[in-house]
This record gives structure tokens, sequence and C-alpha cells, in this order.
């Protein structure tokens, strides 16, 4: 749904709803809440919350219908694109 | 106040913000290029400014009843006869629309039991208070006492209003409950200058969303006033970010700080590329479309600036926005105005205030404000959109993307508020940068100076 590679410790955070993040680090994955809370999965260690949350925000952005708006920069360049 | 620092000892590893001016395609003003850093030493500032009662209690007295305050916008009262209410811990101002040009303030409340003359904004043709029926003339001349005969000592001369200290700067009201308080411009300094280009007066409120929170409103506001928390707290961004790389400048009764994008943040390991860097600016998964594609021997910084200027000739003077350097279009240049005003130069459209919520010292009001260029007839500022403590400002869909960042900080203040308590059983202050926290730093400075009074 919305994955990304944490820039500092290169774990994979992807979201598979506004609630829960699949994090992937060294071939072994978990789940853990928008907080960062452990579920489940064979990776069981600390991960970011913060990172947790933003992938899941996102989706929760998104189910909500909020899209690039003219106010974020992505906007500009969906604009952009629309334009070309 | 503190030294002014004479050489850049100290400082981040990687490019300064010098540097990365001097890669912009337009030209950069000389306030982007002024420095003004000041040392304000590395003591730690004491916890219990932020936890206690009596602390609140001697901010009331001795900073809010007497610094003056941004209250509104004057397009919240545009017509003679509109009026605004502007709140600050027990105290309330009502804020009239007298004149064309003309604006004035008073205490809001009503000279014969108290009550608040006005609950709410509005239109008025007269200050009537809801109770007994007292009356003002919207300049504040009494007109009206109900059964006059029987208050046979008020003299309505003397029973008018008082009128309080108003000053006007960029389409702000900003007011001040102490009667002596210095000179509006002598306060503001040369803050003016540096917004000189942005034309604040010409933007309308597009977006007006206030948060309450469960912490005082300094611990909210310090949030959003230095960029030494996007590693941990905003971690997504910093591929794209140079957090360290932020430069923090004193100037008078305001500090501006300014974080450049389209660089990388020194704390990375790896070397991203210009695209990575743009995709981490916009926010791109690594399931997602790219949105933007760099060109071979452009950056990042080039293209996000580029889009910027396209989007905004859209709905401004296309000469203007040709003016504005890559600088002004993509970084995060954000000032603070002692004590609790934070307007975002360049074209960032941000304007943050931070107040305690009602009389509650471990509760803060977080606003934000869009204020952005429009063309043709102005449009109605936005109402306010308020969100309670238990609410998420994921709700904020009216702040696109910027909801998220703040869910992010937001999950932070609380936490910070809690912990503090328990932070006094071991030390008695928190551990300021010397550098990256100068904002804070220089906010104390002030601060400590209005607090000793």
């Amino acid at each position: 749904m919305h994955q990304m590679i944490h820039p500092l410790t290169r774990a994979i955070y992807d979201a598979e709803t506004d609630e829960v993040v699949k994090v992937t680090r060294d071939g072994k994955s978990g789940l853990y809440t928008r907080n960062g809370e452990y579920i489940s999965g064979e990776l069981k260690q600390s991960v970011d919350p913060e990172m947790c949350r933003w992938v899941a925000s996102y989706v929760e952005h998104k189910n909500a219908g909020v899209g690039a708006s003219a106010r974020d920069r992505a906007g500009a360049f969906v604009a952009m694109k629309e334009e070309k | 106040m503190g030294k002014n620092i004479e050489n850049k000892r100290d400082r981040s590893p990687g490019l300064s913000y010098a540097e990365i001016l001097d890669t912009d395609t337009h030209p950069v003003s000389e306030i982007w290029r002024t420095e003004s850093p000041v040392d304000f030493g590395t003591a730690d500032q004491p916890a219990d400014v932020y936890t206690s009662r009596r602390f609140h209690d001697l901010e009331m007295e001795k900073i809010w009843l007497k610094v003056w305050q941004f209250a509104c916008r004057e397009e919240h009262i545009p017509d003679i006869g509109d009026t605004e209410v502007y709140d600050i811990g027990k105290f309330s101002v009502l804020i009239v629309r007298t004149g064309i040009d003309e604006i004035k303030a008073y205490p809001n409340a009503c000279l014969h039991r108290g009550r608040l003359l006005r609950d709410c904004a509005g239109h008025a043709t007269e200050l009537r208070c809801p109770y007994h029926g007292y009356t003002w003339s919207l300049e504040g001349e009494l007109k009206v006492v109900p059964s006059e005969w029987d208050f046979p000592q008020v003299n309505k001369d003397e029973y008018a209003l008082t009128e309080l200290p108003v000053g006007r700067w960029g389409g702000f009201v900003f007011i001040s409950l102490d009667l002596d308080v210095e000179p509006f411009e002598d306060f503001l300094g040369t803050l003016s200058l540096h917004f000189e280009n942005y034309r604040m007066e010409e933007r309308f409120v597009e977006a007006h969303v206030a948060k309450v929170m469960r912490c005082n409103w300094k611990t909210a506001q310090e949030a959003f006033m230095e960029a030494f928390h996007l590693a941990t707290t905003h971690p997504a961004i910093i591929t794209g970010t140079g957090d360290c790389n932020s430069r923090y400048d004193v100037f008078g009764n305001f500090a501006r700080a300014v974080t450049p994008t389209g660089t990388p943040s020194p704390h990375l390991t790896w070397d991203p590329s210009e695209q990575e860097m743009l995709d981490a600016m916009l926010d791109r998964g690594q399931d997602e479309e790219r949105l933007g594609v760099v060109p071979e021997g452009k950056t990042a910084r080039e293209m996000a600036a580029m889009a910027s200027r396209m989007r905004v000739a859209q709905v401004a003077d296309p000469e203007w926005v040709e003016s504005l350097s890559d600088a002004e279009m993509i970084d995060s240049i954000y000032y603070t105005l002692f004590p609790n005003f934070h307007p975002w130069g360049g074209f960032n459209r941000i304007v943050y205030r931070f107040r305690p919520y009602g009389d509650e010292h471990e509760m803060s009001i977080f606003e934000t404000l869009y204020l952005s260029p429009f063309k043709g007839d102005r449009p109605p500022p936005a109402k306010v959109h308020w969100i309670g403590p238990d609410e998420s400002i994921l709700e904020a869909h009216e702040l696109g993307f910027l909801a998220r960042v703040f869910d992010q900080d937001t999950f932070n203040m609380p936490q910070v508020q809690k912990g503090m308590h328990t932070l006094q059983l071991v030390k008695p202050g928190i551990t300021l940068s010397r550098y990256q926290e100068t904002k804070l730093r220089h906010f104390f400075d002030i601060y400590n100076k209005y607090m000793s009074k």
C-alpha cells in the first residue's frame, strides 16, 4: 500500500492497513501497530514507531480521499503531469 | 542576549546553507545570506516552567498581560462592525473594525457585572451585553445604561471601554493587554524587512486548524522550532532534507531557522541520487509511480523549485513568482516572534500560533493557518476547524500532507509533557543543544527577561 525504506536502518516499512505495518529487515518480517508495537511474525525487534505512523497515515489519508492537493509539494508535480 | 558567534565552529558536517544558496538558479536576496548566529551557552533549561502551575500563573501576569500577541487577521473583520474574540488564558479581548482603516481592541468584559460582551466573532452595530443590556458604541462610548436612574454613580464619560494597544503588520492584527507596552514597530524590529517580498497582506486564510493538546504551550511550540528532531520524528523525509545543515539566526525579538530541502541529511550513511532525494521530497513509496523525474544534469532542488513556481504562478503574479529564489520556493524558513507567533518565510504558507488552553497549564492550543495567494476577489477566510485533545490531527484533511507530519509531532508532545514530570525526579532541567536548539534558547532568553521584571 505504501512501502518505504527507512533512510537510516534500511528496513522496509509497508502499510498493510491504516493500523498494521509490515516491517522487513535482513529477510525477516513482522507485523506492528501504527505505534510500532509488535503484533506477530518472525521479526521481533524494536522498530521505528514514527516510520510506522508515516506509512499508516498515508493509507488513512488515501482511504479518506486526501490526495496530493495544491498545498502539497507533490501537488505541483501532479499538476505538471496533468498539463502535459 | 547571548554572544554573537564570530566563526562557524561546532557545525554539522556537510554543506553549509550558504553553500547551498550558491547553487540557486535565481538571485538570492541579501536577507537570506545574512547570518546572525548567537551563542546562548549550554546551561540546562529548568523543566518546571513546563509543568508548574506557579509558572503558568506568573506567565499570565508577566508575559500574556504584557506582550504584543497575534490576535487575528484583518480579513477576519473586513467590514465596519465586524468583531473577533481573542482569548488568552483566562482573559478575553474583543477586536472591532471601527473604520475602513481603523481597528480597535477592548477588554472583552461588561463594566457592569463583567460578563463577556461578545462570546464569539460576528457583525455588530453596537456592543451590547447579553446579560442586562449595558451597551457601547463600536468606538467604545457607553450609550445605554438600563434603568439609568438606578446607577447614579455611573458617569457615561468615565465608562467608556478601555482601548487596548493594536498593532498591524502584513494583514496580522496584534494586541497587547498592557497600556504601556512598547511601540509595536519597536517590538517587531526588522521582521517586516524579512517578509517584504512575500505580500502577507495579499494572502487569505485558506485553512485554519486548532488542535487541543495535552501539553504546555511551550512544549507544543518547541516541536516546531528546530530541525534536530527530523531524523527521529520524521525519518522518511531526511533522504531529501538537510536537517542538520539548517541555519539558525537571531534578530532581536525574533529568530529564524532555515532547513534546506533537495540535499541529503548528514545522518545518512549512503549517498542518495538526485532522483532518490526528489522521491523522498514527494513522499513516493517504493511501490508507487514516480511523480517527477530529475533529468541528467538537473538537481532535485531545481526540479522541486521549478514545479513550485509553475504551481504558484497559477494563483499569483508570475513576475513576482519568478523573482523568488529556489530557496524561497522550497526550503523551510520558519520564524518565531516572541512569544508564540511563527510565520514561515519564502513561499511557504504556514503560520503557527501556540497558547494555553484556557487557564490550563498542561493543555494548549496548536493552531495552523495556511495563508495563500489568490487572484480576483478575496475569498473568505476559512473557519477554524477545532480538533479535540483525543482526536487525531489526521482529520484535518485541509492540511494535506502536513497533517501526516503533524501526526508524528503530536505523537510526541503529550509524552514529552508527561515525561518532564518524571525527569525532574532525577534532574531539574532539560538539556538543549548549543546551536540546533538556538531558537529555544533565544525564546528563554527573552522569557526570562519578562519573567524577572
